[in-house]
């Protein structure tokens, strides 16, 4: 029973990509508590909760986007899908249209994004970084076009005030056994997408791809509609932080999830994802948007300035992507030639 | 008798990588204007010794001699390249430009800024034309065929004064018309005095053009065949071991699995044959042309432009082609670790990647990892827990894409070029799992353009000349006909 259990843990670390899901944990540890003896209320339960609501966006952007980085893709419309998905829900809210009904348009919206992206990067072969160039500009315009190039007002004034309560406490501001309810959707959606990467045959398609695209075709992986779906697992992960955004705000932002393509680039390669495609375990994105999040947090704390803030974040990405790729060549400790 | 120059000269030559011994005492010479050849037994630091004809890198014992100076040893080493030219299966010319470009603009010491093209296109067409090199050097040489790109990087070589030209398995990427062209070219070369290491994996190949042959066996050159000593019979002792495992399986004399009825495409003009089940058929392409087209039809990439392709007596249409696993067809390709495996993922999940497919499950029982687990480790020992495929030796991973096949069972396996790649040992393996294939039931149809050891599991020949069959050979003719 106990070798049983030695050998269930020994393949667990042997797991490829644990070595950095462990590295990331391990600064995730280290940067908290760092930050907790320069300020101590960085430990306070209150600091904790806001820490797991406020890391949830960036563990959702980062999902989707770690998805598309597996495949070898990435998708720069992400973040203008959070702000068309705030601004279609919101703008048919404040219209009196009900929050279900919005939230299915604003996610048929999004999904529709996905597939375009998915279409023209599998089938068509545009560069991902082109193709979704081009939706993130469509995205963003339509979320400017929704409300005449302003943003909403108060979804209240549509729903009205209990409905509209109901909505923000569903996304942002409810709580459930003492944790914000923003944290358990994204628990539940990363539990989801975690359970299809890596125990399904659609998430080792993904893989494959990004392994090895040749391969994958000859061993009769449909390249085109694997990469779809990847793409629609991301355009889901941006409408439901739309949705956060909107539930927090109370309102329709024009400009939401702003630079959030980037951010959730960001978590993913902290937590080991190979911008390379092929490699990396989605257990490394929970900890890179709470390694993300908790030095956003520390050092708004430690009253660091914004610049400050960007400057180590940006610092921390290039570090783990040189760390990726000397790994990834073998060339760790040696001379080049 | 003229003395003869000596051009290279490997003197004790010991490479130890990560305590790894890669070259072990190893001595090689060849003299100028000579065709060696170079027959590898086992595949062991022969890619070292490539990479150390061409470039000066450190090695642990033993002095090299280049054009006669010393350009490397064991005490000082410069990382210096060596005025050698390969060339291979992949390109060294820069596909977007044209000959013209690739011959002098891209060369070191051209200086001038301004390119006057006229020039340049006059002095490469007297150049070729001295050097009897057939190339339409205004193509680009995305266009040019491989027997031109071949010419043009011997022509290239020449250009520059190189006095060693290593040809690596051009067997492998050139038609049989192509390779005898390129052989009298060699030979012209060879009257120039510029010498040519010629690699081949089939010794039958190799002994055709060289002068001498070398073998490479376990680290080091153990034998040197003089011109008289270049037979079948010389050779044998040194690959003794070369029987296949397991006994070779009787074909169904049914009505066979997969017809090609006077199939029509670019390539092909008519081509017509029956595979039956357990069968091993091999199709000798003359021109190196049709593997493309018969891939294409078996997976749904292409169609036929007249005939009809049958599976089990079903038509086998591009879309049912399309689903080509799913109708029982597998393919390996020439590079078959390129093209099949995930290097960075583990052995056991490359090994069962088709395996869902097969049960039509998504989602697959951990019992049944670890079934096969335990079945295939008696088979390939401690490598089944390897988490990368990228760590496992050549030869390991060429018998994992096999054996994904192999756990598949498919009704019929295409194989292209099968023994193109690997050391004879890595080609006996291929062969033996080639045979536990046969031996489930699997039709084999397998295109090369060399046929020399396939032969050996092979019931039935087709030679392709032009897109027809232009001969057929049952088992009991092959030892009729001279290869």
């Amino acid at each position: 029973m106990k070798e049983n259990k030695q050998s269930a843990v020994k393949r667990l670390l042997g797991t490829r990509g644990m070595g950095a899901v462990i590295t990331a944990f391990a600064g995730l540890v280290i940067i908290y508590i760092a930050f907790g003896i320069i300020d101590r209320n960085v430990f306070s339960g209150q600091n904790v909760m806001n820490l797991l609501r406020s890391m949830s966006k960036y563990l959702l952007i980062g999902v989707g986007q770690s998805y598309l980085l597996i495949t070898g893709n990435i998708d720069l419309s992400i973040g203008s899908m959070v702000g068309m998905s705030a601004m279609i829900s919101a703008t048919l809210m404040t219209m009196g249209i009900s929050p279900l009904i919005a939230i299915l348009i604003a996610l048929a919206c999004c999904l529709c994004c996905g597939v375009v992206n998915g279409i023209l990067v599998g089938k068509f072969k545009l560069p991902p970084f082109i193709a979704t160039l081009g939706t993130m500009f469509v995205s963003r315009g339509v979320a400017y076009m929704v409300n005449n190039n302003r943003n909403t007002d108060a979804i209240a004034t549509g729903i009205g005030k209990e409905a509209g309560d109901r909505f923000q406490n569903f996304f942002y501001y409810g709580k459930t056994l003492g944790i914000f309810n923003t944290f358990w959707i994204a628990l539940v959606l990363f539990l989801v997408f975690f359970f299809l990467l890596s125990k399904t045959r659609t998430g080792r398609h993904i893989y494959a791809i990004g392994s090895n695209v040749d391969a994958a075709k000859l061993s009769g992986v449909n390249v085109v509609n694997t990469t779809i779906k990847a793409y629609l697992v991301s355009s889901v992960c941006a409408c439901v932080v739309g949705l956060i955004l909107c539930a927090q705000a109370g309102m329709g932002n024009m400009e939401a999830g702003n630079m959030y393509e980037m951010y959730g680039v960001a978590a993913g390669v902290i937590g080991g994802i190979s911008p390379l495609g092929g490699t990396g375990l989605l257990l490394g994105t929970f900890a890179g948007a709470a390694v993300w999040q908790t030095l956003e947090n520390g050092l708004n704390m430690i009253g660091a300035q914004v610049g400050i803030q960007r400057l180590v974040i940006g610092i921390i990405v290039v570090f783990s992507v040189l760390l990726d790729v000397v790994v990834r060549s073998g060339n760790f400790g040696k001379k080049s030639n | 008798m003229p003395v003869k120059k000596e051009l290279l000269r490997m003197d004790h030559v010991s490479l130890i990588q990560n305590g790894d011994a890669l070259l072990d005492n190893l001595n090689f010479q060849m003299f100028a204007g000579e065709i060696m050849g170079l027959v590898a037994g086992h595949n062991r630091g022969y890619d070292q010794l490539i990479q150390l004809l061409c470039r000066n890198l450190p090695i642990s014992f033993g002095t090299v001699w280049y054009d006669g100076r010393t350009v490397n040893s064991y005490s000082h080493s410069d990382g210096s390249p060596n005025r050698v030219c390969v060339i291979e299966q992949m390109s060294h010319l820069v596909e977007g430009l044209s000959v013209v470009d690739n011959l002098f603009v891209l060369r070191k010491g051209f200086k001038k800024y301004f390119i006057n093209e006229r020039i340049l296109r006059e002095q490469a067409e007297g150049f070729f034309r001295e050097n009897s090199l057939e190339v339409n050097i205004r193509k680009r040489v995305s266009a040019l065929t491989p027997l031109e790109r071949c010419l043009t990087e011997l022509g290239k070589a020449l250009l520059i004064g190189y006095k060693l030209v290593i040809v690596d398995n051009p067997g492998n990427f050139l038609s049989q018309y192509e390779l005898l062209h390129f052989q009298d070219m060699l030979r012209t070369v060879k009257k120039n005095g510029v010498s040519v290491l010629y690699i081949g994996n089939h010794h039958q190949e190799v002994f055709r053009i060289a002068d001498r042959t070398s073998l490479f066996f376990n680290r080091r050159i153990i034998k040197v065949f003089e011109r008289d000593e270049m037979t079948d019979a010389q050779i044998s002792p040194y690959i003794t071991d070369w029987n296949i495992p397991g006994a070779q399986t009787t074909p169904d004399q049914g009505e066979g699995i997969l017809h090609f009825h006077n199939v029509h495409t670019r390539n092909l003009h008519g081509l017509r044959f029956v595979l039956h089940r357990a069968e091993c058929l091999t199709i000798l392409d003359m021109d190196n042309r049709i593997a493309e087209d018969v891939l294409a039809l078996l997976t749904g990439t292409g169609e036929c432009l007249r005939g009809q392709i049958t599976l089990e007596h079903e038509p086998y249409p591009p879309k049912r082609a399309m689903g080509y696993l799913d109708a029982g067809i597998a393919v390996i390709p020439q590079d078959c670790i390129k093209s099949m495996l995930f290097l960075n993922r583990s052995y056991m999940e490359n090994l069962t990647f088709l395996l869902d497919r097969k049960m039509h499950q998504s989602i697959l029982p951990g019992k049944v990892y670890r079934s096969i687990r335990n079945e295939y480790r008696p088979l390939v020992g401690d490598f089944i827990d390897e988490s990368l495929a990228a760590n496992l030796p050549p030869a390991e991973q060429i018998a994992l894409a096999y054996y994904r096949i192999q756990l598949f069972h498919p009704r019929v396996l295409v194989c292209i070029q099968p023994l193109a790649k690997g050391d004879m040992y890595t080609r006996l393996r291929i062969l033996a799992l080639l045979r536990e294939i046969l031996k489930s039931g699997t039709a084999v149809l397998i295109i090369t353009a060399n046929v020399s050891d396939t032969l050996m599991i092979s019931d039935r020949l087709l030679v392709i000349e032009n897109g027809v069959c232009a001969a057929a050979y049952d088992k009991r003719e092959f030892d009729q006909v001279d290869w």
